[in-house]
Order: structure tokens, then sequence, then C-alpha cells
């Protein structure tokens, strides 16, 4: 089975299909705007960076950063990020409205399936930027708070990754 | 449905002002490796354990892992 990624443009009316490929130097070269840029040093320093990148048109929609931890059996998310395009701060600036929902979804998914392939079954590890993110992941992602001390820690465990996947599985023959 | 398109949405300009995650520091990445080894020594699956088995192995990994660290 292969992921069929795709994203939902601002109304949930349309299904835009995406690819996901390795981060190139043009893709970070593309985030002076975003909250980071992926040009710093810190950002070359991280590992596995992925690109999601709309299938017609190549836009770049989102970036992550992702490592395979054989000791915790499980993939950590490090970072990611959506494009300029989704933040409001950066309205304010002059860039297009918000265009597309599902970014974060997409590249979470794709992050599973890492974790498939390094025979950890689809478990992810991760720290939740805010409240509102991390009620979120529990909700939609079915997410696992890890500690009562530090309720940011969150993961992913096997039927919760089953079930993120679902919707963008399909078989090979048919990509 | 529009409420949760709204609801879609908000979350969708939070991430993307904020980030969606916060980098994980050596201790995120040690505790979650001892949330691990519990989990394996009571032979509880976490995503297929009840309420009392999770929240059990969460107590077992913070007491340990917190202890560990105030010995160190």
């Amino acid at each position: 089975m292969k992921l069929n990624l795709f994203v939902w443009n601002h109304d949930l009316s349309i299904k835009i299909p995406t690819i996901i490929r390795t981060a190139t130097f043009d893709d970070f070269n593309q985030t002076k705007a975003w909250q980071t840029n992926w040009t710093s040093r810190a950002a070359k320093a991280m590992p596995n960076k992925v690109a999601l990148c709309r299938k017609d048109d190549n836009e770049l929609l989102g970036l992550m950063s992702y490592e395979v931890n054989n000791c915790g059996l499980a993939v950590e998310v490090i970072y990611l990020e959506s494009a300029a395009h989704s933040n409001a701060n950066l309205l304010h600036k002059g860039l297009e409205g918000k265009k597309y929902i599902g970014i974060s979804h997409a590249l979470f998914a794709h992050a599973v399936m890492a974790s498939m392939d390094a025979g950890f079954d689809g478990v992810l590890y991760f720290k939740a930027k805010t409240s509102r993110l991390r009620e979120y992941y529990i909700e939609e992602f079915g997410a696992m708070p890890l500690s009562s001390f530090d309720p940011f820690r969150l993961a992913i465990w096997e039927d919760a990754a089953a079930t993120l996947v679902q919707e963008y599985l399909v078989e090979e023959d048919s990509l | 449905m529009s409420d949760k398109k709204e609801y879609l949405l908000q979350i969708e300009e939070d991430g993307a002002t904020n980030g969606w995650v916060a980098p994980m520091s050596q201790e995120d990445r040690d505790y979650f490796a001892h949330f691990r080894s519990v989990c394996n020594r009571y032979n509880i699956q976490p995503s297929r354990a009840t309420k009392l088995e999770y929240d059990f192995v969460t107590r077992v990994t913070e007491s340990e892992f917190y202890l560990r660290q105030a010995n160190a």
C-alpha cells in the first residue's frame, strides 16, 4: 500500500492532490517569509527534511523534519511548518489568503508511513506547540499524552496511526 | 459541517502562526524510551491498553524517570 496524499482548499470543497519528496535547496529558499527560515544553520542541521507540494504545479505547502528513533522504536516528528500563505500573521504583510486545510495531517501521515517502513508499526512521538494544537492532535489524530508533568508530550500509537493514514491509502497499482 | 470547517481553519491558523510541533529535548527522548521500556516490562501495548493500564504505565514511567534524574 502507498499513500495518495492530499489537502483541502479553504472551504473543504476541493481535494487537492499532493506529493511528498525530499526537500531541496529551492524549497528552503522559499521560506524566507515563513516563521522559520529553513536556510538557517539550525534548520540545516535537522535530519530527513521532506516537502509537501501540490501535484499539479509543485507549489510548496509544508516542510517537515523527522527522525527514526531506534531506542524509542518510533519516529520523532522534529519540526513541521506549513507555508506562509496559511499563516494569518503574514496575511497582514500582503501575502495571499489562507488556501489549504490538512497540510499537517498529510505530513503526519507521511511520518506514520516512515515509522511503518522502519518496522515501528506507525508509532510517532512529538511535542505539541500550543494547548489548542494538543487538543487537536488528541481529538483528530488519536494522540495520547505521555506524561502529566509535561502534557505537551504526545504519542500516536499503532491503532491511531493506522486510522490516521487510512484515508490516504491506495493500492500501489492504482498510483 | 461549518463548525468543523471553522474549527479546522482556526487550527490551521494556529499551527501556521505558532508552528505545529515544538522541538524535543534529549530529556523528552529519554522519557519516551523509558515509557516504551515500562510498557515492555508489564507487557502492555499502549494502543490496546485500558485507561487504567495506560495511567499505570504513565505513573510508573514518571516515578522512575524523575527519581533516577534526582539521584543522578
